[in-house]
């Protein structure tokens, strides 16, 4: 081993990283100790800081996103002639979704033209793009298109001030994965004058906390029995690779949610008010309702913004069957340029469509809550299994091996030994049962202080720490 | 008023280790300093070696190694340029006098800048390529390893204005997004002997309830020896239980015997070849060795001479590795540079 390297590639500021701990509190302390006028700038120039760690100069594109809407949300405002407005809005999205589309899709689109063309023995004559994504660049995207959005609609005034609206797309704590915020729920509030109120300082430092436990505690460990089954699926049995698969349902949880309460609690801590991502959404008793629990930010983006445009519930049934697909399967392309993620948000569509006809069955609602759960559970599991495998072949196998060559007669194939899977299995349970129960202490309880000290040494004792990446930076 | 003075103290002292940590200059001086003294908050791996500081299992923090390594010094006539080409096993651990009858000591690290060197012809010109047995394959299947030193003067600096900007704007990037800051926050701010109980419960906890230690690190040698993972992982090519094929070899020793000739070609009269064992098969002699240092070196067809360091690690197995450091003890140090010095003398 060498000592501590001095210099090499870039790196992203990981939420469980001590470079990240040391910054928030860098930052928070001086946004409580300098006056109000400067905080917004210290706040701009830390986010800046913080995207600039992955690749400086993809600040730039951040740059260009956030001058084209200031300017969008300006002369769409002052602008009186409806046609003109729809004109801005159209320019403004087509350069957000433009930017995405060349630096996320170029390579998707290239790659299935190129096969197309094959078929007909053409060359493609388009090269392919080297180039990283940056990072969240789905993210900020989106929250930069709901400003133009509500301006457009007269819901949110366009803002003057330039370094506060680069701070809404910016903001770092969801700046790469989230929540993607609306402008009437944020942009006031870095107006605002947040004073230090302890209560919701602690209340913000156990959300976080919350958040690291079930990263580093739980979806990290549970990664690892993923990581080695989705790896080879050839090589693992059926009863391991639906292990895996119930695994992985709550990784992805886990570490999303688990980056959103850091997010969010990060953000309350200085006293900005996050929208809320998830709400236990595996307790849910239908797809739907588990669409309202899970990605709440990007779920309800995608019903303000593209399903009821559309018309939503109140068309026919086939433009409401036409409505759903589409919606699902955007999604699915907003979170990677892949077949498989396609799959995956095609296959919710169906669930959604299933449920609407499987309404009008009688007795269907006497089914008790807790089989409504599980079967919703796994249904929501098979879907999964496109999101997680590399390709779709692989996902066919995995699916084909857990639900016809399945036998609990197989031994489990895991990295873990027997009881780190049984310790693995009793975090799940627990993290549902305090879901369900809503088990957190609030700040003012006399207890906070030893709840909070006690799930410090458990993140400690049982965290693995390696520095490892949060899955949705890749979207 | 006390709280505003507690939080700028802590703004500032945050904000200094921040500073120091994204400073590659600022951290070679204090790895250094940490690394050298005893007084000044040392590390824990300099007491307890890398690989403990990786797993921090309380049965492996005993004193391992020292760093600091008095060789013995060898008085002779002056007449060999030695140059190195090394891994960490060598890198700033000798000088000059520690080398029988060596003028001058030039040292070229496998990981580093190739530096610009000119062959005194008047002085024998040695060289050795050093390289840790994991290594030995993809060093010894990649000829693009050759470029490792630089043959002239070095280029004089120029000072037009785009190069003065583009190191400052590369001078900024480096200090300001210095992708090692993980590692160098670590360092400053965890890797401390003070703390080492606190690494320990948590350490002895993960591998006895779940005999998990980090995946980078094996425990081996019936318990007693903490290895390299990549290095026992018979999946790894770096593994010395990874099988070689006859084909493989032939490769190897061609591409040896090429490097060897290259390097002669350029001047130097001679090129060793020295291969510092993984210390699994030497400590555990129950270990699947898959032979790959006695098959090169004794390879029919093999041209470059080898400091053969294996076959006297082999005798004295307990002394030269120690059981919580990737690097040799002083004596297995000791014992290679009695060997290194033996064939300078030959040539002397």
């Amino acid at each position: 081993m060498e000592t501590p390297v001095i210099c090499g590639k870039n790196r992203i500021m990981l939420f469980n990283s001590l470079q990240f701990l040391l910054f928030f509190a860098i930052v928070t302390l001086l946004y409580f100790e300098i006056p109000h006028r400067f905080r917004w700038l210290l706040l701009l120039i830390a986010s800046c800081y913080f995207y600039m760690v992955f690749v400086p100069k993809y600040i730039l594109i951040l740059g260009f996103i956030i001058i084209i809407d200031y300017t969008a949300g300006l002369l769409i405002e002052k602008q009186l002639n409806i046609n003109y407005k729809k004109i801005l809005l159209f320019v403004s999205l087509f350069i957000n979704i433009g930017t995405l589309v060349l630096f996320k899709y170029y390579n998707f689109f290239n790659q299935n033209l190129t096969d197309l063309l094959q078929l007909g023995h053409f060359a493609n004559p388009l090269p392919f793009w080297k180039i990283a994504l940056p990072i969240g660049l789905s993210f900020h995207t989106f929250q930069a298109m709901s400003y133009t959005i509500e301006v457009y609609r007269g819901n949110q005034k366009a803002e003057k001030h330039l370094g506060i609206y680069a701070l809404y797309v910016m903001f770092y704590p969801q700046l790469v994965a989230g929540p993607i915020e609306r402008p009437q729920n944020v942009l006031h509030q870095f107006r605002a004058k947040h004073s230090v109120d302890w209560e919701r300082i602690k209340s913000g430092l156990g959300l976080m906390l919350q958040g690291f436990i079930k990263k580093v505690v739980i979806a990290d460990r549970l990664a690892m029995v993923v990581d080695a089954a989705y790896a080879d699926p050839h090589g693992t049995n059926g009863l391991s690779l639906a292990i895996a698969t119930l695994f992985y349902a709550f990784q992805i949880y886990c570490d999303f949610s688990g980056y959103s309460d850091i997010g969010i609690g990060a953000a309350k801590v200085m006293g900005f008010q996050l929208m809320t991502n998830f709400n236990a959404p595996y307790l849910a008793t239908s797809v739907t309702e588990f669409w309202q629990k899970w990605h709440i930010s990007l779920s309800s983006w995608f019903r303000d913004y593209v399903y009821i445009p559309l018309g939503g519930n109140r068309v026919g049934i086939k433009q409401w069957i036409f409505n759903i697909w589409i919606v699902f399967i955007i999604s699915g392309l907003w979170h990677g340029a892949q077949w498989n993620f396609l799959i995956w948000g095609a296959l919710h569509g169906f669930y959604l469509i299933m449920e609407r006809v499987l309404k009008k069955v009688p007795y269907l609602h006497f089914i008790p809550f807790v089989l409504k759960r599980i079967f919703v559970f796994l249904l929501i599991c098979t879907t999964w299994i496109f999101f997680r495998a590399e390709t779709i072949e692989k996902a066919l196998l995995i699916l084909r091996k857990v639900l016809i060559k399945i036998s609990i007669g197989h031994p489990i194939q895991s990295p873990l030994n027997r009881v780190e899977m049984i310790f693995s299995v009793g975090l799940i349970v627990g993290l549902l049962i305090f879901e369900k129960y809503n088990l957190k202490i609030a700040p003012n309880n006399p207890f906070f202080g030893f709840y909070f000290a006690t799930c410090v040494l458990f993140c400690y004792l049982f965290g693995i720490f390696g520095q490892t990446q949060f899955i949705y930076f890749q979207f | 008023m006390k709280l505003r003075i507690l939080s700028w103290i802590l703004i500032i002292l945050f904000l200094m280790i921040n500073v120091i940590s994204l400073s590659p200059e600022w951290m070679e001086w204090i790895v250094h300093c940490r690394t050298q003294s005893t007084t000044f908050f040392p590390t824990s791996r300099q007491h307890f070696g890398d690989l403990y500081n990786l797993t921090h299992l309380k049965k492996f923090g005993k004193k391992g190694w020292n760093p600091h390594f008095e060789p013995n010094y060898c008085d002779k006539p002056k007449n060999i340029d030695l140059y190195t080409l090394n891994d960490s096993y060598l890198q700033r651990r000798f000088d000059t006098s520690a080398f029988c009858g060596v003028r001058k000591l030039t040292q070229s690290f496998w990981d580093g800048d190739a530096p610009y060197i000119q062959l005194d012809s008047q002085k024998i010109n040695i060289l050795i390529i050093e390289t840790v047995e994991r290594y030995l394959r993809i060093r010894g299947s990649n000829m693009g390893w050759m470029k490792h030193f630089n043959f002239g003067a070095p280029p004089k600096p120029t000072n037009n204005v785009p190069m003065t900007e583009k190191i400052t704007l590369q001078t900024l990037k480096k200090h300001f997004f210095n992708p090692h800051i993980h590692q160098n926050l670590e360092f400053n701010l965890l890797d401390y002997k003070t703390f080492a109980p606190l690494w320990e419960t948590r350490a002895t906890l993960t591998h006895e309830l779940f005999n998990r230690v980090p995946p980078v690190v094996t425990v081996a040698g019936k318990g007693a020896y903490l290895v390299l993972t990549e290095t026992v992982d018979g999946k790894q090519s770096a593994a010395s239980n990874f099988p070689i094929l006859e084909e493989e070899l032939q490769v190897l020793v061609k591409n040896w015997n090429e490097i060897q000739q290259f390097y002669l070609e350029k001047g130097f009269s001679a090129v060793y070849l020295s291969v510092i064992p993984n210390p699994i098969h030497i400590v555990d002699l129950q270990f699947t060795y898959n032979q790959l240092i006695p098959k090169l070196q004794n390879h029919p067809n093999l041209k470059i001479p080898v400091i053969d360091i294996y076959s006297i690690f082999k005798k004295n197995n307990t002394q030269v590795f120690p059981k919580n450091e990737t690097h040799w003890t002083n004596e297995g140090m000791q014992l290679w540079l009695d060997e290194v010095n033996r064939i300078l003398n030959g040539l002397n």
